[in-house]
């Protein structure tokens, strides 16, 4: 079996994965600010951020427009 | 295909991830554990400080305990070089009892001792609890063990610990380690110094319990009472205690180290729900 996505499907799965990775960020920074050593005792914060990085990046490319073949 | 498996996957991972953290900071089940092996990276136990006193953490040989790469390898056992030495534990929220299990070799120190610092300053001050004292453990006096006391007496006189403190003999006759009760004035502290024979004296007393001995390593537990132990910057201090050890190469005296399991208590979540709601 293989997994296919096309592209609406991709683009749908990056967006999922940057906004809960960038709310994660958000909630897991705030955490660990409030009671210092809430996440970071066992990760670092920073991990959602790379993981919100990785998903626009993804994003970003399948946004990319075709460029105009100049007659 | 469609991506909403993945997006639920997505949304699902850290959702868990907090659910998971949540569960290690409220601690449900009251026991919280946390075991510490030199060259292990941890966030709730420092390594041993200063440097100069403890030599580089080393390889042991035991078959599928090594740590992963990142964690520093196979590294299990330090030898401590200098007296005395240090490390912090960070309890990750309130607790009402903290136990430590002591994993290590000693060869040739006589008293072992921790504890966690109760005041700071230039006059510091440690609630030292006993790991092992060879004083008393390898004393050929005869020996009472009760309730947490020994007693060594050079000819059997006294039947029960209960009866020498009932009717102890003169203070000048017998000594006390860590012995937090009444005594006849006059009574010496047990030090590897005193000359039991030129000080005549016939009987020791001690609040001590011979450390057990697992895998060939002596294990001996003290206490952190985190009421009076001091927190300095959201940690204790903990102290170990190993008067006469030295650089090599002046063995035979030695002492490594190899592991501590620290074990933190607290009320379980329904005792907490019982107490916030006042059932």
């Amino acid at each position: 079996m293989t997994l296919h996505l096309d592209s609406p499907a991709q683009q749908a799965v990056a967006r999922t994965g940057f906004y809960a990775s960038i709310v994660s960020y958000a909630v897991f920074w705030a955490c660990d600010a409030i009671r210092a050593g809430f996440v970071s005792d066992y990760f670092s914060v920073h991990w959602f951020l790379l993981a919100a990085i990785v998903f626009a990046s993804w994003w970003g490319a399948l946004h990319e427009e075709p460029v105009p073949v100049s007659s | 295909m469609s991506p909403r498996p993945f997006q639920i996957l997505i949304i699902a991972v850290p959702i868990a991830i907090f659910g998971w953290l949540g569960w290690q900071f409220l601690v449900p089940t009251g026991t919280f554990r946390v075991s510490w092996e030199p060259g292990e990276r941890s966030a709730f136990v420092d390594p041993l400080r200063p440097d100069q006193r403890v030599q580089a953490p080393t390889p042991l040989a035991q078959p599928g305990r090594a740590f992963p790469p990142w964690q520093g390898g196979n590294l299990a056992a330090q030898a401590v070089v200098g007296d005395p030495v240090y490390t912090f534990v960070h309890p990750l929220r309130r607790f009402d009892a903290v136990t430590v299990n002591v994993w290590f070799k000693d060869a040739g120190v006589p008293i072992v001792e921790a504890g966690a610092l109760t005041k700071p300053g230039p006059d510091e001050q440690y609630d030292l609890q006993p790991l092992e004292n060879t004083l008393i453990d390898d004393s050929p006096w005869h020996r009472l063990d009760a309730d947490g006391l020994v007693l060594l007496q050079r000819t059997p006189t006294y039947a029960s610990i209960a009866d020498f403190l009932a009717h102890p003999p003169a203070g000048s006759r017998m000594a006390q380690y860590r012995y937090d009760g009444l005594l006849p004035a006059g009574a010496s502290r047990l030090l590897p110094s005193l000359d039991l024979d030129a000080a005549g004296i016939d009987f020791v007393i001690a609040r001590y319990a011979t450390p057990r001995t697992v895998d060939g390593w002596t294990v001996a537990t003290f206490t952190v009472n985190p009421k009076t132990a001091l927190r300095q910057n959201g940690a204790w201090k903990i102290v170990l205690s190993v008067p006469g050890v030295a650089n090599p190469p002046l063995p035979p005296i030695s002492f490594v180290i190899h592991r501590m399991d620290v074990t933190m208590t607290r009320p379980n979540l329904a005792d907490t729900l019982k107490t916030l709601l006042h059932v």
